[in-house]
């Protein structure tokens, strides 16, 4: 909302403000934001921030009563004495509140002959100081009641209104209405309409219809002020879509007290500048007033609530500047009456608020809590958490997070990625066609940012997130998502250069599996699955359990190769174990063996580290694979494989008998299994 | 037997030994490495050879031998790794030492999570514990339990995106206090980080998704003099400095008073910078005592205990710690930035 430092100056000329940014800090002692700031022929135009609580300060005058409380300035009141005809204004309208729920309160005045036209000078400059654009003199005068007061009006033209009948009721089920701005909305019976005694010619408190409207032709209006309850002005506003400055006031509470004042002030204001002549007496319905308000403040409460105290004297003062009525007070205690414009004001901490505020919050001194100390030691699901992401960047690779959603017709562009990892929930209202749908995987996010990086300067990449992915009825669970592409090492003095591959990609799964002590329980297998590219991929079971897969994906934009991973982080969790256990040193020598051999070219060296490990006994420490080789000049379906054995026995040092004997027994196994051929086996 | 070998004797071997660390000490080109590999470690080589006839030597002796043989071997082969590069590489006076050395680089954490960890560390040591909950949640625990009822304009003060199938992506962590609330009885110091959810386009400082930390203490005095006791020693943790803290009214449907929290800029003292936007103050964030209404729908005594809330950028914070000023960095994932905070 804009605001106009002179006009504020009108309501509380002894606010003692020499300059803009004494006003702005005033301001943000009352709670209100200061968004913009401007001179304007020696004046400050402010673009002010108001919270939804505060409907109270949705004016000017309502800025300059806070402020006026701040500094103990005075507050005039605002002149509001139109000049009244003999004739009444109840021969002339009749209003029916037929539902007294959503309209409290209803009011209003008959102007007759008034001639519209163009508004005075001073009136189109106060109102383009606080932004608003002159219409005709009519409606630029209900407009500045609105924003001097805070409280809407709507004027309509008298000789439109069927039967000079008012009838605030909801609408029925086929009616239409045809509003100021936009097309004709079908009504229903959740909204509140103002009718004539044919059909609705107002939403009531959010904008009126185009029939009834000012036109340059009209000569006699009513002249409307109501109150209607915030909860069916955000219901109309939902229902219909219409909104404006009018609802945006009653949304939020406006002032009951207010609207005989307002209509006054703007009866004798449009008299003022159209020449109308102002009908006697308001006709106003009022059937339940709005019973007073009583809280009650203990003392000791605001001690309880501030941390510091504030004697009932200093507590009653400030909230007498606000406007309260101070009642009966009993011992430790006493009652107050917050002013009708105060729509906020429910309970006690409420008035707490309101006498802290007043203080300066700068007073709240700043003490330490004491108290017993409590374990807050992170869990285990944080310290997996973290010894995961310590594992993944102590091996090179760099974390990265998204926001979580995607376009919608991503996941379409990678067949099978719908089966992978379920479908992606649809937001209701997104803000962009890029943002519509809630991932199920990390998986679309780090493909453009792969992309991204190499279109920038990366020769490669390698990155990890770890984050929520979302299934339907609010499912989630954590992932890690892995992606590499490019370069794994680029080229140097010493070393030529190297692509990421699967291995990179499997070494940092089994890296993760070692970390969590989870390598012996823990299988891979070639699978094919879509979206990886086929023969390239392969998933790990943990305990049986399928917790990731990894491969090769070629991405959809401009046919990059990645390789890109997923493990399932919460089931990971089930099994990990991040309790190091202290693991006694051996005592034993170890005895190494490296056993070279000759198997078929088709030959999965897995299957062949498999047989290994069975067959080696309780004394097998390690297998390394340390060698394969194709080509000349072993014959094309042949290849070499050669493994490192380490042998340590626990209770004594191995003799290299025995030794022999356990890979003896294993070479006849592979020889058996795997038709593997002994090329040489030697201590090393 | 090989002549140049002679009997295995330990005592021969040790000789043996010497001469192998001398002439080594010669070998300064490639080739002469490779002569010297083949001269001892090949196949044929001296100590393969010496292996080989391990037989010959007496058996009380053999183990003992054996392994004198097995170290000298591997010293050797490694002696000669530490030599590879020679010859190519060399200046005069050795080893070309002006060439590179290797650096082998780690990954690092995004600056988003380092932030939260030293976030979560720095309210660990307020004796606050670190709770986490669900990023899709329901309307209960985003709004109806925090004070915000549907038809309440509050509402839309976080623009929220909501789900098909129901629920909403969390427009704070505040849900959380609500369920830490639900399973734990007062007093209670509790916190919790991570994602929000709220429709703002993306510009430099807003963004549909961001970070948050939310702080909740509950106790039988809690104060809002405790909460700026709590919060000066947090904020001066976080920016390693001393802080002047500044409370202004301000609204949030779960608290009463609510303040917005502002600390004089850490950058500019008072100066004036681009950051704190000339006004020497950075605001950031909301707190405020617990609402009544947030403990009478726990089912926790509002007469009893008093508590105080409070919640906080994690963007904010890293940007005013590293000097970073577009908030669409933390999420574009370019590795020459993400790289910068390892």
């Amino acid at each position: 909302m804009k605001i106009s430092w002179h006009w504020i100056k009108e309501f509380s000329p002894d606010l003692p403000f020499t300059s803009v940014e004494g006003m702005v800090k005033s301001l943000h002692e009352c709670g209100i934001g200061v968004d913009t700031v401007e001179e304007r022929r020696g004046d400050w135009l402010l673009d002010i921030e108001i919270t939804p609580n505060r409907g109270d300060f949705l004016s000017l005058y309502g800025v300059a009563r806070q402020l006026a409380a701040l500094h103990g300035t005075t507050l005039l009141p605002v002149s509001t004495r139109p000049l009244e005809e003999v004739e009444e204004t109840s021969r002339h309208i009749r209003v029916d509140i037929e539902d007294v729920e959503g309209c409290p309160r209803y009011a209003c005045r008959v102007i007759q002959g008034v001639k519209v036209g163009p508004s005075p000078a001073w009136l189109v400059e106060k109102l383009a100081r606080v932004g608003v654009h002159t219409v005709n003199n009519v409606v630029d005068i209900t407009n500045f009641v609105m924003w001097e007061l805070g409280h809407p009006l709507h004027a309509f033209d008298a000789d439109r209104i069927e039967g000079s009948h008012l009838r605030i009721r909801r609408a029925g089920k086929t009616e239409r209405l045809l509003p100021l701005d936009g097309g004709e909305l079908l009504l229903s019976p959740e909204i509140l309409v103002i009718a004539d005694a044919q059909r609705p010619v107002a939403l009531a408190g959010i904008m009126g219809g185009k029939v009834s409207s000012i036109q340059n032709s009209t000569q006699n209006l009513v002249l409307e002020s109501a109150w209607f309850h915030p909860t069916v002005i955000r219901k109309g506003i939902a229902m219909t879509g219409v909104r404006s400055d009018s609802s945006y006031r009653f949304e939020r509470g406006t002032d009951p007290d207010m609207i005989p004042v307002a209509l006054d002030r703007a009866a004798q204001l449009i008299s003022e500048v159209s020449g109308g002549k102002v009908l006697r007496n308001m006709v106003e319905r009022y059937p339940n007033p709005d019973p007073p308000r009583k809280l009650s403040l203990r003392y000791n409460r605001i001690t309880r609530i501030l941390g510091y105290s504030i004697s009932p004297d200093e507590a009653m003062g400030a909230l007498k500047r606000l406007g309260y009525a101070i009642g009966v007070k009993t011992g430790d205690q006493v009652e107050v009456e917050p002013p009708s414009f105060r729509r906020d004001v429910h309970l006690e901490v409420d008035l707490i608020e309101d006498v802290a505020q007043l203080m300066g919050y700068q007073h709240i001194p700043e003490i330490s809590p004491a108290g017993t100390f409590v374990q807050v030691r992170p869990g285990f699901h944080e310290r997996f958490i973290e010894s995961i992401k310590k594992s993944l960047t102590g091996l090179g690779i760099q974390e990265t997070v998204h926001f979580g959603f995607i376009p919608k017709d991503l996941p379409g562009r990678y067949p099978g990625s719908n089966s992978a990892w379920g479908p992606c929930i649809p937001l209701i209202n997104p803000l962009r066609n890029d943002w519509a749908v809630l991932r199920s995987t990390p998986f679309f996010e780090m493909m453009s940012t792969i992309v991204f990086n190499l279109h920038q300067e990366a020769k490669g990449v390698s990155l990890f997130e770890v984050g929520t992915v979302f299934g339907p009825n609010r499912e989630q669970k954590i992932v890690c998502g892995l992606g590499m592409a490019g370069l794994a090492a680029e080229k140097t003095w010493d070393h030529p250069e190297r692509s990421f591959d699967l291995f990179d990609l499997k070494g940092t799964v089994d890296h993760l599996l070692e970390t969590l002590k989870l390598s012996h329980h823990s299988r891979w297998e070639p699978i094919d699955r879509e979206p990886w590219n086929p023969g390239t991929a392969l998933a790990l079971r943990v305990k049986g359990v399928e917790m990731a897969v990894i491969g090769g994906v070629t991405e959809v934009q401009d046919g990059h190769w990645v390789w890109y991973g997923q493990v399932d982080l919460d089931q990971m969790e089930k099994v990990a174990i991040i309790k190091i256990p202290h693991e006694v040193l051996p005592k034993y020598p170890a005895i190494t063996r490296d056993v070279a051999l000759t198997v078929k070219r088709y030959q999965r060296v897995g299957e062949l580290a498999e047989v290994i490990r069975d067959a080696a006994g309780p004394w097998l420490e390690r297998v390394t694979l340390f060698d394969v080789y194709e080509g000349s000049p072993l014959p094309a379906d042949q290849k070499n494989v050669a493994f490192r054995l380490v042998f340590r026995s626990a209770q004594d040092t191995l003799r290299h008998e025995q030794v022999n004997q356990t890979v003896e027994a294993l070479v006849a196994k592979l020889e058996q299994v795997c038709g593997a051929r002994l090329r040489a086996e030697r201590p090393s | 037997m090989n002549q140049e070998l002679g009997a295995i004797t330990l005592e021969s071997l040790e000789v043996l030994k010497k001469r192998i660390q001398t002439e080594l000490k010669n070998v300064s080109t490639s080739e002469e490495a490779e002569a010297f590999r083949i001269k001892y470690v090949g196949r044929k080589g001296l100590l393969s050879e010496a292996t080989k006839q391990l037989k010959t030597v007496t058996p009380e002796d053999r183990p003992q031998v054996g392994q004198f043989l097995n170290v000298l071997k591997r010293q050797v082969e490694s002696d000669l790794e530490g030599k590879s590069f020679v010859g190519k590489k060399t200046v005069e006076g050795g080893v070309d030492r002006t060439l590179p050395g290797r650096i082998r680089r780690k990954g690092g954490l995004h600056v988003l999570t380092s932030t939260m960890d030293d976030v979560k560390s720095i309210l660990r040591g307020l004796n606050f514990e670190i709770v986490d909950g669900p990023e899709w949640e329901t309307e209960h625990y985003n709004f109806d339990a925090l004070n915000t009822p549907p038809d309440h304009p509050a509402r839309d003060m976080q623009a929220s995106f909501y789900m098909e199938g129901g629920g909403v992506l969390r427009t704070h962590t505040s849900p959380v206090q609500i369920r830490a609330m639900e399973t734990r009885k007062p007093p209670l110091r509790i916190a919790s980080v991570g994602k929000c959810f709220r429709a703002d386009m993306l510009d430099a400082s807003h963004s549909p998704a961001f970070h948050q930390v939310e702080g909740l203490m509950v106790g039988h005095d809690v104060s809002m003099a405790h909460l700026r006791g709590v919060l000066r020693l947090f904020f001066e943790s976080l920016f390693d400095q001393s802080v002047e803290l500044r409370f202004l009214p301000s609204f949030f449907p779960f608290v009463e008073p609510g303040a917005e929290v502002s600390v004089r800029c850490v950058l500019c003292q008072r100066q004036g910078c681009a950051v704190c936007k000339q006004t020497t103050w950075l605001e950031l964030g909301g707190a405020g005592m617990v609402h009544p209404r947030v403990f009478r729908a726990m089912g926790y005594d509002e007469e009893q205990w008093t508590g105080f809330a409070f919640g906080f950028g994690i963007e904010r914070f890293a940007m005013i710690r590293h000097g970073i000023d577009d908030l669409r960095l933390f999420y574009e994932n370019d590795v020459r930035f993400l790289g910068q905070f390892t």
